[in-house]
């Protein structure tokens, strides 16, 4: 029986597991979808904003995406109070490096020093780990665009397109299949933005969603350095969705 | 009392130091290289006493060298660099000083130019960070800024930069006090 081994965070099962780490990945598998994608010309992260009461006041900036640094953005599926302590940390070690070598911390680093971070949390104090998967999209000038995924165990690997949260599965499945499809070559962001929305309205469990279900925000390169962040309006999301709907009507008329 | 020169040419930098490792009036070798190589494509000239300057360039290097381990692929730019070198000083500056004036002269690959470009910044012992085209840390600049002021130009060959500090060195030997017979010249280029 798996139990005895179940309540530390710094004790192996005799299977070589680490029990906490792994019902930590599960609690995420409830949370709101989040997509990302590296598109030709930019970054796309979509997510799901699961509204659980109508009584709820209107989000005012983001509910699932986050500003680390002028260069560096994630998403956030799973514990919204643990992603909080995470964003911050990853903030101050942004600016850490911005203060010594005068220059933005390249994204790798940052994803990095997150997960050493939680990874810290699976080995000793006796504290959990925490509960929350991140989807890191960053600019630099190593790189380019680049998108990263991490999970409670401190584990980490970059992407060009993938899923956290619930139904992520699903998502992944629907993404091998349609993006760069046949080789065609990666979506551009307005290509990718009717992708992403595809991607969750798989995964998200009702239909016929309004704007304000999904969050989708995209990072562009800017003339003469850096990048621009767009956080859609209800509208333009609104559009989004409206042409999606006429392509799979189109597609299922053919 | 040393003398540390450095003129920025088109795709590089030199930096010049004078050789004498001296303490009041006796003169322990003339040999002494004051510029380190603190990474692949930078180098650093320090004046100042011999224990700050080597325990301020190997700090340096050997953190550079750290963050080239870590980060394979990720070199740092002379900026960052240069950032990195005056963050420490001012750290340390209210603990416990490195006393050292340095001149920070690096080479980068560069999208406009085949042959990358060079650049020169001025660091002194207080923090102090400047980007500019040419430097003289020590007395020496009392005499030999003025040449500098007078030849440096944009566009300079290795070889004409070379000259020019040729013409620093006479004008340090006709009209300086210390007697600095020798001088190490390094470069950091493509």
């Amino acid at each position: 029986m798996a139990r005895r081994y179940d309540s530390s965070t710094t004790t192996f099962s005799p299977e070589g597991r680490l029990h906490q780490v792994e019902y930590a990945i599960e609690a995420i598998n409830n949370a709101g979808t989040c997509v990302g994608l590296r598109c030709s010309d930019g970054l796309i992260l979509a997510s799901e904003r699961k509204v659980t009461s109508k009584l709820l006041a209107p989000v005012k900036t983001s509910e699932k995406t986050y500003k680390i640094s002028d260069e560096c953005v994630l998403s956030v599926a799973g514990l919204s109070s643990d992603a909080s302590i995470l964003i911050g940390q990853a903030r101050l070690e942004a600016q850490r490096y911005l203060y010594q070598y005068g220059e933005p911390m390249p994204v790798e680093q940052i994803v990095t020093q997150i997960c050493n971070y939680k990874q810290s949390y699976t080995q000793y104090g006796g504290l959990r780990p925490f509960g929350c998967a991140f989807l890191f999209a960053g600019y630099d000038t190593f790189h380019g665009m680049q998108l990263y995924q991490t999970d409670p165990s401190g584990n980490f690997s970059g992407w060009q397109a993938t899923v956290i949260g619930a139904n992520n599965s699903s998502g992944k499945s629907f993404l091998k299949n349609e993006y760069n499809k046949d080789d065609a070559g990666i979506p551009d962001v307005n290509s990718g933005l009717k992708l992403a929305v595809k991607c969750l309205n798989k995964t998200m469990d009702s239909s016929g969603n309004g704007p304000e279900k999904y969050e989708l925000f995209v990072m562009r390169e800017k003339e003469g350095g850096g990048v621009e962040h767009k956080t859609l309006t209800k509208e333009e999301v609104k559009e989004i969705i409206d042409k999606v709907e006429e392509e799979g009507k189109a597609a299922a008329d053919a | 009392m040393d003398s540390i020169i450095g003129v920025k040419y088109n795709g590089g930098v030199i930096i010049a130091a004078d050789s004498n490792n001296a303490r009041s009036i006796l003169v322990y070798q003339h040999n002494l290289d004051k510029i380190a190589q603190i990474a692949p494509n930078a180098i650093l000239g320090l004046s100042g006493p011999n224990a700050d300057l080597v325990s301020f360039s190997e700090y340096i290097s050997k953190n550079l060298k750290l963050y080239s381990l870590s980060n394979p692929g990720q070199d740092l730019s002379t900026k960052a660099t240069a950032s990195f070198c005056r963050n420490t000083l001012a750290v340390a500056l209210r603990k416990g000083p490195y006393q050292v004036q340095t001149l920070l002269g690096g080479w980068d690959a560069s999208p406009a130019s085949e042959d990358g470009e060079g650049s020169m910044y001025f660091l002194d012992y207080m923090g102090s960070l400047q980007k500019v085209n040419y430097g003289i840390q020590g007395y020496a600049s009392n005499f030999a800024l003025s040449v500098l002021d007078r030849e440096w130009k944009e566009g300079l060959t290795k070889e004409e930069a070379i000259k020019i500090v040729d013409n620093c060195i006479n004008v340090l030997d006709t009209r300086f006090l210390i007697s600095q017979p020798t001088f190490t010249i390094k470069s950091a280029s493509k």
